[in-house]
This record gives C-alpha cells, structure tokens and sequence, in this order.
C-alpha cells in the first residue's frame, strides 16, 4: 500500500465508530524497516499519535483503529522530528539519490516494502538506515 | 517628527543590525584547508 | 614507523578539498550536526585530520566541536556521513598538533628541492576514501614549469612534506604533471604500482 494514498484517509474506533481523525504520516522504526505508528491530525483526543498494534486494519477508505482510548494516544514530539515523503534522501556513502517520494508498506504487518525516490528509484526497505530531521538515510545495496 | 518616522528608523537599524550579523556569521562558518601538523596519533582508520 | 601509505593500493575518487567546506555533516540516522568549516590536514602523516564545524543556520558561526577523521563513515559528493553525534569531538582535538603550523594552504607556495618555486597551491586533493589521503595539489604554475599561472595538477608523494606556507617537492616529480583531476589520479595510480615511493621522500627523517 502506498502512503501518499494512505495520508488523509479518515481514522475510524472500531470500539463505537467515532471518527479519531485522519492519518498525516507515519512513524518508523528504520532499523527494524517497519512502521511504529500512525501520526493523526484534526484529532479529537489528546494526542496525534497512535501506536502500530492498535491499528486493526488499513482500508481502501478508512484506518481502522481498535481503540479510541486517549491513554493510546501519545504527544507527536515523543516520536521525534520524522518528515518522511518529500524528504531529503542520502545514500550511507553522502550521495544524494533524490528526494523520498513514496513508501509502500504492507498494512497487515506494517513492514516497510519499498522507498520510491523522486528520481523513479525503487530502493527495498529493509535498506533503511535512518530517518531524520535532515535526511532519510539508505544503505547502499551491493557492498563496494 | 511624525510617529511613523520612528517606526521607518527602528525598522531601518533593526534591518541593518540582522544584514550585519548575517554577514559576519556568514564569514565566520565559511572555512578553508589548513595544515597542522602531528604525528602522535597516526595508523587510524576512517572512511571506506 | 607507520605502513607505507597507499602502495600498490587502487586509487579511491579524488576530491578538492576546498570542496568539502560547507558540506553539511550528517548522522546515519538523518541528522545534519553542522557543516564542514575548516578541513584539516595533518602534515606529518600526509592525510586529512578532520573537520572543524560551522552551524548550518543562517545565524550561526562556528560550532566548538569537529569531526575527527576516525569519526568519518563516508566523504560523499552531497554530504559528510558519520555514524551518530558520539563521534563528535571538541574542536581542539583536531585542530591542535604539535604546532598549528597554521594558515590556509591556499596560496601556499610549491618549491621543489632544488629550490626553485614551481607555483603556488590551490587547493589539495585528497582520497575520499580510505586514509583520507593527500594524493596531489592544484596550483597555479610559475614560469618555472613552462607556463605562467596555469593551473596544473601534481601528484604527492605519500608523505608530502609541507607547512602552512610551503610545499616541498621533489624536482623530478614536477615533470609528470597532469592538467585535471583524470589525469592526476592516472598520476597517482602509476606512482603506487611503480611502488618505489621515492617521490615524496623528500623531506623523510628532515624537520620541515
């Protein structure tokens, strides 16, 4: 699934059906190449993050999320500075590869599939190094 | 005078004062290559 | 004594150093600590030292810490790479030796050992790999090599011997100089598979 589609789809309780809000990106853990949680906006609760094992499912129309419980919900600062698409990209060598254009993910288990670069590179996730206020980091595939 | 000359000064010498530290900030990040010389620590790694 | 540097080594890719000032200096996880201020090289051993660090913000000046070259995952065209900012030290860590010899070595001038002043230097190529290398330098040429003020390239020997004002050279290798950066490298490339390492000897066991 790509995130640029998922960005703005509504977040829906599955608990009673009330609208939590709608997704504004996402937070990944880079070093295990998978996604830690959903960062929200217009949110009703306290915070705008929602961690990755209360989200029930991510729909064509709506995230589903299992609980609308605000103890679920952390600050956004707590998860750090992550701008992901539109970002910088920089290989590990300090090479520039573009901008991040797009993630696919697979929405079951939340692994981060594919980085597209802004340049038409498709870069396998598990290459993810790091993401960071400046740059999103890639380790480069075949070793020198 | 009239009030609006203070406001056009203060906004003058703030402008100049932000052009003045740009300008010396400027000068003091912009670097070179310089040559020191040391021999105590030699047979380190670094980049690949 | 330390290994031979470089002998029968490929060449790495080569770059001004001058260039590597205002590279923004990042961390693996994304991070941009600074920008590369001063490059520093260290003499005695003929390869880079480290970075001083500016701040990248338009206010900001020089930043107190620099990155020693141990510190350094990868000299990249876009960016300096570190692993995290642990590797970060005081600033006097790189720019002390025994003597800051001190002074930009643009405008140094190059003499070879026979004394006769061959140019003046523009800048200083390094291996972007590796050691960190000082492999050559660009300079303005003197009358001495033929044409005036021609920007030449001249390969160095693996322990060049220089100060913050002059490079010495040995007079011989100032007969194989190249007019860009492919020519410098095929330069450099034949002095490591020739291997004998006598040029740049010159000023070996000599106080500078």
């Amino acid at each position: 699934m790509l995130l640029s589609q998922t960005v703005g789809r509504p977040v829906v309780s599955s608990a009673d059906a009330s609208r939590v809000g709608t997704v504004a990106g996402l937070v990944v853990d880079p070093e295990a190449g998978r996604i830690t949680a959903l960062r929200l906006e217009d949110t009703k609760v306290g915070g705008d993050v929602i961690a990755w094992e209360d989200v029930h499912a991510v729909g064509p129309d709506a995230v589903v999320v299992a609980t609308a419980a605000a103890a679920r919900f952390t600050a956004a600062d707590s998860a750090g500075d992550q701008k992901l698409l539109g970002q910088r990209l920089l290989t590990e060598l300090g090479a520039s590869a573009g901008t991040l254009a797009d993630i696919t993910f697979d929405p079951a288990s939340g692994l981060l599939d594919t980085l597209h670069t802004s340049r038409g590179d498709r870069i396998p996730g598990r290459l993810l190094l790091g993401c960071g206020s400046y740059a999103v980091v890639v380790r480069v595939a075949a070793a020198p | 005078m009239a009030w609006w000359v203070w406001c056009v000064a203060v906004v003058a010498v703030v402008g100049l004062l932000a052009a003045v530290v740009l300008g010396v900030q400027a000068r003091r990040r912009r670097g070179g290559v310089i040559v020191v010389r040391r021999g105590r620590r030699s047979g380190r790694g670094g980049a690949r | 004594m330390r290994r031979e540097l470089g002998k029968g080594e490929p060449v790495r890719e080569l770059t001004p150093a001058a260039g590597l000032t205002g590279r923004p200096v990042v961390t693996l996880g994304g991070e941009a600590v600074g920008q590369v201020k001063d490059v520093v090289l260290d003499a005695v051993n003929g390869r880079i030292a480290g970075f001083t660090l500016a701040g990248r913000g338009l206010f900001s000046g020089p930043l107190r810490k620099s990155v020693p070259w141990a510190g350094v995952h990868a000299l990249g065209t876009d960016a300096v790479m570190i692993p995290s900012e642990e590797v970060l030290e005081d600033k006097a860590a790189v720019t002390t030796g025994e003597e800051a010899s001190g002074g930009l070595v643009r405008g140094a001038r190059v003499l070879t050992d026979l004394g006769v002043q061959v140019g003046t230097v523009r800048d200083v190529i390094v291996e972007a790999g590796g050691e960190g290398a000082v492999v050559g330098v660009e300079m303005s040429s003197t009358e001495a090599l033929g044409h005036h003020e021609a920007t030449v390239f001249l390969a160095l020997g693996s322990r060049p011997a220089m100060t913050g004002d002059t490079l010495m050279v040995p007079v011989r290798d100032t007969e194989d100089v190249a007019g860009d950066l492919t020519g410098l490298a095929a330069a450099v490339r034949r002095r490591r598979l020739g291997g004998d390492g006598g040029p740049g000897a010159v000023g070996e066991g000599r106080a500078l």
